[in-house]
C-alpha cells in the first residue's frame, strides 16, 4: 500500500514539474486562448485573434504546429528533415490557414466557419456543384 | 376470397410506404468497399443520407477519387505504392475522413463542407503533398507527414 502511495506521489511530482516548465504556457489577457511555444520559435507565426492559440514544438527532426481558433483546430506534424522549416499561419475570427514546408513535405490546411470563404469560382463546375452549400 | 384480401392488404401497404417515402424522405444508406491491386484509378460517388466508403489500393501508381454528399459521410482510404494520389470531397452535416498513404510520392487533397468536419491524414514517404480544406461550424484537421 505504501509503495503505491509512493509511486502516485512521484507521478504527481513529475506532472507538476512538467507543467511548471518555464515559458511553456501563457494565457492571453482575456483568458480564453493560450499561446504555447516550446523549443523552436517561429516569428512568422502571428495571430490577431484573441480566441486563437498556437503551439509549436520542434524536437529532433520533428516539427509540430497546432493552431486553435475557436471551433477550428489544425495540426501539422512533419518529421525526418533537419533542414529549415517554412511556416505561414494566417488567422482571423472563424478562419485559419496553416502552411508548412519541411524538406519535401508540404502541407496546407484551410479552415473556415463561413462556407462563403471557399473559392468556388476557381473550381471546375462539377466540383463546384458538389461543394455548393 | 383469401387471395383478394391479401392482394388488397399488399396494395394498401405499398401505397402507404410510397406515401411515406414522399412525405418524409426515407433515409438511404450507401456502403462501398473497394480493394485494388496494381496500378489503377478508383472513383466513387455517393449521394445517400449516410455514406460510407473504404478503399485500399496497392500498386505502383494508384489513384482514388471519392465524392460524398449526404447527412453523414465517412471515408477511409489506404494507399501503398510508388506514387499515390487521393482526392476526397465531402458535403453534408457531418464529415469524417481518414487517409493513409505510403509511397515515394504522396499527394492528397481533402475538402469538407458541413457542420462538423473531421479529417486525419497520414503520409509516409520522401515526397509528401497534402491539402485540407474545411468549411463549417466545427473543424478538426490532423496532418502528419513522415519520412520512410
Amino acid at each position: 500500500m505504501k509503495t503505491a502511495y509512493l509511486i502516485l506521489g512521484t507521478a504527481l511530482a513529475l506532472s507538476a514539474a512538467a507543467l511548471a516548465e518555464p515559458g511553456s504556457t501563457a494565457l492571453t489577457p482575456d483568458g480564453r486562448g493560450e499561446v504555447t511555444q516550446r523549443g523552436h520559435t517561429d516569428k512568422s507565426a502571428e495571430t490577431d485573434s484573441k480566441d486563437s492559440s498556437m503551439a509549436q514544438d520542434k524536437q529532433a527532426g520533428q516539427v509540430t504546429t497546432t493552431v486553435r481558433n475557436g471551433d477550428n483546430l489544425a495540426s501539422v506534424i512533419q518529421s525526418g528533415d533537419s533542414g529549415p522549416v517554412a511556416k505561414r499561419i494566417e488567422t482571423r475570427p472563424g478562419y485559419t490557414k496553416l502552411e508548412q514546408r519541411s524538406g519535401n513535405s508540404r502541407s496546407v490546411i484551410v479552415q473556415s466557419n463561413d462556407p462563403a470563404d471557399l473559392p468556388l469560382d476557381k473550381l471546375p463546375p462539377a466540383l463546384r456543384e458538389l461543394l455548393r452549400p | 376470397m383469401k387471395t383478394l384480401r391479401w392482394a388488397a392488404l399488399a396494395a394498401v401497404t405499398l401505397a402507404s410506404s410510397d406515401a411515406l417515402a414522399r412525405d418524409f424522405n426515407v433515409p438511404t444508406v450507401s456502403v462501398y468497399g473497394a480493394i485494388g491491386v496494381g496500378s489503377g484509378d478508383i472513383a466513387i460517388k455517393q449521394n445517400s443520407t449516410a455514406n460510407f466508403v473504404g478503399v485500399m489500393q496497392v500498386g505502383p501508381n494508384v489513384s482514388t477519387s471519392i465524392q460524398q454528399s449526404g447527412q453523414h459521410n465517412h471515408a477511409v482510404v489506404g494507399q501503398i505504392g510508388q506514387t499515390t494520389n487521393a482526392t476526397v470531397l465531402q458535403n453534408g452535416g457531418s464529415n469524417r475522413a481518414l487517409m493513409r498513404q505510403m509511397s515515394h510520392i504522396n499527394n492528397a487533397m481533402l475538402g469538407q463542407i458541413g457542420a462538423d468536419n473531421r479529417a486525419r491524414l497520414f503520409q509516409i514517404g520522401p515526397n509528401n503533398l497534402a491539402g485540407i480544406g474545411q468549411a463549417g461550424a466545427y473543424n478538426r484537421a490532423l496532418l502528419r507527414q513522415l519520412p520512410w
